[in-house]
């Protein structure tokens, strides 16, 4: 016998070997568990997916900041609920936004509030916020795959990730830099990218200040425009059928909503922690939902919460119709109705949790907050010596109301471009009225002098009617006014004293960027400004 | 009962009260966790505790069948359909003495199964293509493209049938066994999928014997070789993989002079350590069931000449092609002529079982070319001749930039082609990409250095292992696992012989 052990001394050594390197570094390591987890890929030359990235930022700051309430769910509440405002109501419990995306699936609904239960012991209750289009279904009609719904989060997030993942695998990323990187003579990006977007270390301080928020990213349209638009976005179908694809046979064959299962695995999961479900489903538009849809899954979601004592359904209707207006599509809301959104979270899981302290509301519109210029410029102005021309010719209009900035022959930006050194950190609103000459639009950029510090742009297209913002502008909007020139703007926050603002003419339909000048192409600037505006008191102080 | 869960946690986890079982995803494919950390030491388990009664077949058939189905429970069909036809055929032929009545059922099943393997192959790209052709004739006819799903492992399984039908037919060879033999000789799950391409002859007395206990030596080499194909596959094949897709991307970027050397090359090291990767961890499995299967690689890019590289790559498939295709054309028996065109017959077909494609028949025409060059021109040999040494070093070299020229073809779409070969006309910026070729560097070099290694011993880095001291071996290990753990690429990505 002893022999026949010992033919495997080879085998033996090693594990005991990497047994002990594994348990010594577990006793010496301080990262954290989501760094152990190996959710992030650290591949060679190859950016993680900004999904992933997301969920990793923040259940890493979920364990740091041990919530009481933790939001897990699609991007409708990823955007729409603001932690700082759900806090208002819960009585000095801290509420955590852990939505990310409905490619994560229930599977990593259900992974990432395992996750978090099993580490935070303080968690007394999980908010499920869906929308009604994201109800549990075939997890083929799911595009999981990339996140790793179905598997990636389970094997780094869930029961089997303790097996198999050994912690080293915290690392990965200390050991791969040099070698990836070549000690560091190599571009760093290119060779161990986790996320090409420059903008991405900000967006992951703004969700870790946020305790999981982050703006909703929403192309904003001018008032005609989202005349025209508003009934498209519930132009989905007369009625939604109670189809197949919410079913899944059992053993026996018989079909089971997996509305059904979905919801009891997480009654059952939060059960064992001694903690609540509270089902929340984001309002929504369209009056089409109505039907043998949504009839089933109320009886599903009743069900649920007739088996389980902690699951609470805070609208058993699941649909509390909102008007158009409020909406980019018929799942997300527009920019500026966090609040409404958010308190009615707040309100529910008040109650939910037998929470007696309810505040006053504080209701604020999606209106562009108004005070008055810090700086403007207007009429030929623009053509002065403060502001820099690249590529362009500046001329003042006949009635000296603007100045027509027409692009040079040639490639590169074409723009104009002002430093303002004496502006004081704050949030602004920068913002200009243009007129759009043929083919020409604008795109306004406002950054700190540092640009790392912060960086936003907005591009304005008067033609579709349409501003649409680069991730760190907290909100933009497009307006057309009387004469037929738009005011665009985007609002950003200067965490330093100082900025730069520039306003870049694009092209209609292609991809905004230096291009081939015709000599021809025009915008007229009329008037441009940057406001101070109250910060918004959900908004982190970077 | 953990296999149990595993195969049905679908439908287990959907039936009221069971909710609270834990979801498990087993995938197929050996470098998934579900594969290697619950599906085999459970059939492992349950394999040693029947291994010397007659349920231990019956377990490696319930675990093969119940992993394929993991693909698609559909999938089943064809796959138990060819068995139970060629099982029927092979009774039939080794029974049966009347010659014409043998000829014609031998006949039937070869059409058979290969009309089933062109249907589910072939089908959808002819259409496809008749299409293409139609349109740009102006025939103004076209057929609705026929796009059926590919069973996997289809192309691999087709030839163990047909193997076996055919040297039954040639009595070369007797059924032994019962059809759970039989089916677990094709299913058998290590090399259901992508092989190696057993002959019957070898690998069904194995399967139909009782089989003895793995010794500890088989056990642990079980383990090296699975090991050892875990660390090619995911620490060196997809990270060349990752390498070979960005250069694809910038052979259209701003400076793609000599990318495609970088492509080349990549995909080169990733195609064998990909597929080198499987055929060890299928050896490697193998082992731990009693079953040897056949080698499939040995330091193929050390080769001097075509025909050595085909004893050296995908060596089943060689065999398999020249046994039941190149012999029975004529082989070399008719003159140099027929030779030739035997040699060329056999790769092109060789190419089209790759996939169906323009690529895949243009790299088995350029193989077929090679052969045929190197017969008339036996370049090696006059370069030995000229240079000795040196010249059989320039042989090998060349050898491989050969091989490598055909990998183009075999991993290139048709657009990407004229960019490529016309970026091979300078040598690539290492400002514009020194991040790929330092990659390329960091990871061939290992290729290169283990095929360097062991090529004097004639076999292949890992067949190496059993011979280094045991305190080597727990270093090689430990080494191993810390290099998957920091340097595996963590997208799992499929074998690229799955697709075949």
């Amino acid at each position: 016998m002893s022999s026949y052990i010992s033919s495997f001394r080879a085998l033996f050594c090693a594990i005991a070997v990497i047994a002990a390197i594994e348990t010594s570094y577990a006793a010496m390591d301080g990262s954290s568990s989501v760094a152990r987890s190996g959710y992030l890929n650290w591949n060679f030359n190859t950016p993680d997916l900004f999904h992933k990235v997301i969920i990793y930022e923040k259940l890493s700051h979920a364990v740091a900041m041990r919530p009481d309430v933790i939001q897990v769910g699609d991007s409708s509440g990823f955007h729409a609920i603001v932690p700082s405002i759900v806090d208002r109501y819960l009585g000095g419990l801290k509420y955590a936004n852990l939505s990310c995306c409905a490619n994560t699936g229930f599977t990593g609904y259900y992974t990432i509030a395992e996750y978090v239960l099993d580490k935070v012991s303080t968690v007394k209750a999980v908010v499920l916020y869906v929308t009604l289009y994201n109800f549990p279904r075939d997890p083929r009609q799911v595009l999981t795959s990339f996140v790793g719904g179905q598997d990636r989060l389970p094997m780094a997030f869930g029961w089997i990730a303790p097996f198999i993942t050994p912690p080293t695998l915290a690392a990965r990323e200390s050991v791969v830099r040099p070698v990836y990187t070549l000690d560091g003579s190599l571009d760093e990006p290119a060779a161990l990218p986790v996320e090409t977007s420059p903008s991405f270390g900000d967006l992951a301080r703004f969700i870790r200040a946020t305790d999981g928020w982050w703006p909703e990213h929403d192309t904003h349209l001018s008032k005609s425009r989202q005349d025209q638009r508003e009934p498209s976005i519930c132009a989905l179908g007369d009625a939604w059928p109670d189809d197949g694809v919410y079913y899944t046979p059992d053993i026996f064959g018989r079909p089971q909503s997996f509305t059904r299962l979905d919801l009891s695995r997480l009654a059952d999961l939060t059960a064992r922690h001694g903690a609540k479900l509270i089902v929340l489903i984001q309002p929504n538009p369209c009056p089409h939902v109505e039907g043998s849809f949504l009839e089933a899954r109320r009886k599903d979601v009743a069900a649920v919460a007739a088996k389980y004592e902690n699951v609470v359904v805070a609208d058993p209707a699941l649909f509390e119709p909102w008007p158009w207006r409020n909406f980019i599509s018929s799942d997300h809301l527009r920019t500026g109705f966090e609040e409404a959104a958010s308190s009615r979270v707040g309100r529910a899981v008040a109650a939910a949790l037998g929470l007696s302290m309810v505040p006053v509301e504080q209701r604020t519109e999606p209106n562009e907050p108004s005070s008055g210029p810090v700086a403007a410029w207007s009429g030929a102005e623009f053509g002065g010596t403060a502001w820099r021309k690249e590529n362009v010719t500046l001329r003042a209009t006949p009635d000296g109301t603007g100045t027509i900035a027409t692009e040079t022959s040639g490639p590169g930006w074409h723009r104009i471009e002002i430093t303002v050194p004496q502006l004081p950190a704050g949030t602004y609103v920068a913002s200009v009225v243009f007129r759009a000459h043929g083919e020409r639009q604008v795109q306004l950029e406002l950054r700190a002098m540092d640009p790392k510090a912060a960086y936003g742009f907005v591009r304005c297209d008067g033609a579709a009617g349409e501003s649409w913002r680069s991730i760190r502008m907290l909100d933009s909007g497009i307006e057309e006014l009387p004469d037929g020139s738009f005011r665009c703007w985007g609002k950003l926050d200067l965490p330093e004293s100082g900025g730069v603002f520039t306003l870049d003419l694009i092209r209609n339909g292609t991809s905004p960027g230096p291009y081939d000048g015709n000599g021809r192409g025009a915008v007229e600037y009329i008037r441009a400004e940057l406001s101070r505006v109250p910060r918004q008191a959900y908004l982190p102080n970077q | 009962m953990v296999l149990l869960w595993a195969f049905f946690n679908d439908t287990l986890t959907a039936t009221p009260g069971l909710e609270w079982l834990p979801a498990i995803r087993l995938r197929m494919e050996f470098n998934s966790v579900g594969f290697m950390a619950i599906f085999v030491p459970c059939t492992f388990v349950l394999y040693s505790l029947v291994r010397d009664t007659r349920a231990a077949n019956w377990v490696l058939l319930f675990a093969s069948l119940g992993i394929y189905a993991t693909v698609g429970l559909v999938y089943l069909l064809p796959l138990l359909f060819t068995c139970l036809f060629d099982y029927l055929v092979g009774a039939f032929l080794a029974r049966s003495s009347d010659s014409r009545r043998r000829t014609a059922a031998f006949a039937v099943s070869v059409t058979v199964q290969l009309s089933l393997l062109c249907l589910f192959k072939y089908t959808g790209w002819l259409t496809g293509e008749f299409n293409k052709v139609a349109v740009m004739a102006g025939l103004g006819v076209t057929i609705s493209q026929i796009v059926l799903p590919l069973p996997p492992g289809i192309s691999f399984y087709t030839f163990h049938t047909i193997s076996y039908t055919a040297d039954i037919y040639q009595r070369k060879f007797k059924p032994v066994g019962t059809f759970v033999d039989y089916v677990t000789f094709v299913g058998f799950f290590p090399q259901l999928i992508a092989g190696p391409i057993a002959r019957a002859s070898e690998l069904l007395p194995q399967v139909a014997a009782r089989r003895p206990t793995v010794s500890p030596i088989e056990c642990e080499r079980a383990f090296t070789l699975v090991f050892w194909g875990l660390f090619k596959k995911t620490c060196l094949a997809d990270n060349l993989g990752l390498i070979v897709s960005q250069a694809g991307e910038a052979i259209t970027g701003a400076s793609p002079g000599g990318v495609g050397y970088i492509y080349m090359y990549a995909f080169a090291a990733q195609i064998y350590c990909d597929f080198s990767a499987y055929t060890d961890i299928a050896r490697g499995l193998g082992k731990l069931f009693g079953i040897e299967l056949t080698r499939n690689f040995l330091t193929p890019y050390l080769a001097k000449n075509p025909s050595d590289f085909w004893q050296r790559w995908h060596i089943s498939l060689s065999r398999w092609l020249r046994d039941y295709l190149y012999i029975p054309l004529g082989g070399d028996r008719h003159g140099k002529l027929v030779t030739l065109r035997n040699l060329a017959i056999t790769m092109f077909l060789g190419g089209l079982w790759h996939g169906a494609g323009v690529g895949f028949i243009i790299w088995g025409l350029y193989h077929g070319l090679l052969l045929v060059v190197y017969r008339l021109v036996p370049v090696d040999r006059i370069l030995h001749r000229q240079f000795r040494a040196a010249g059989s070093i320039l042989a090998t070299v060349l050898m491989f930039n050969l091989v490598c020229i055909g990998w183009i073809f075999f991993r290139a779409a048709p657009s990407e082609l004229l960019p490529l070969f016309g970026s091979l006309g300078a040598l690539p910026d290492i400002a514009q990409h020194g991040v790929l070729l330092w990659g390329l560097g960091l990871f061939g070099a290992i290729v290169v250095a283990t095929e360097l290694v062991a090529f004097p011993y004639g076999v292949e880095f890992v067949d190496l292992v059993d011979r280094f001291p045991w305190p080597a071996r727990a270093a090689l290990y430990v080494a191993i696992f810390y290099a998957i753990v920091f340097f595996a690429s963590r997208s799992q990505n499929e074998f690229i012989y799955f697709q075949f």
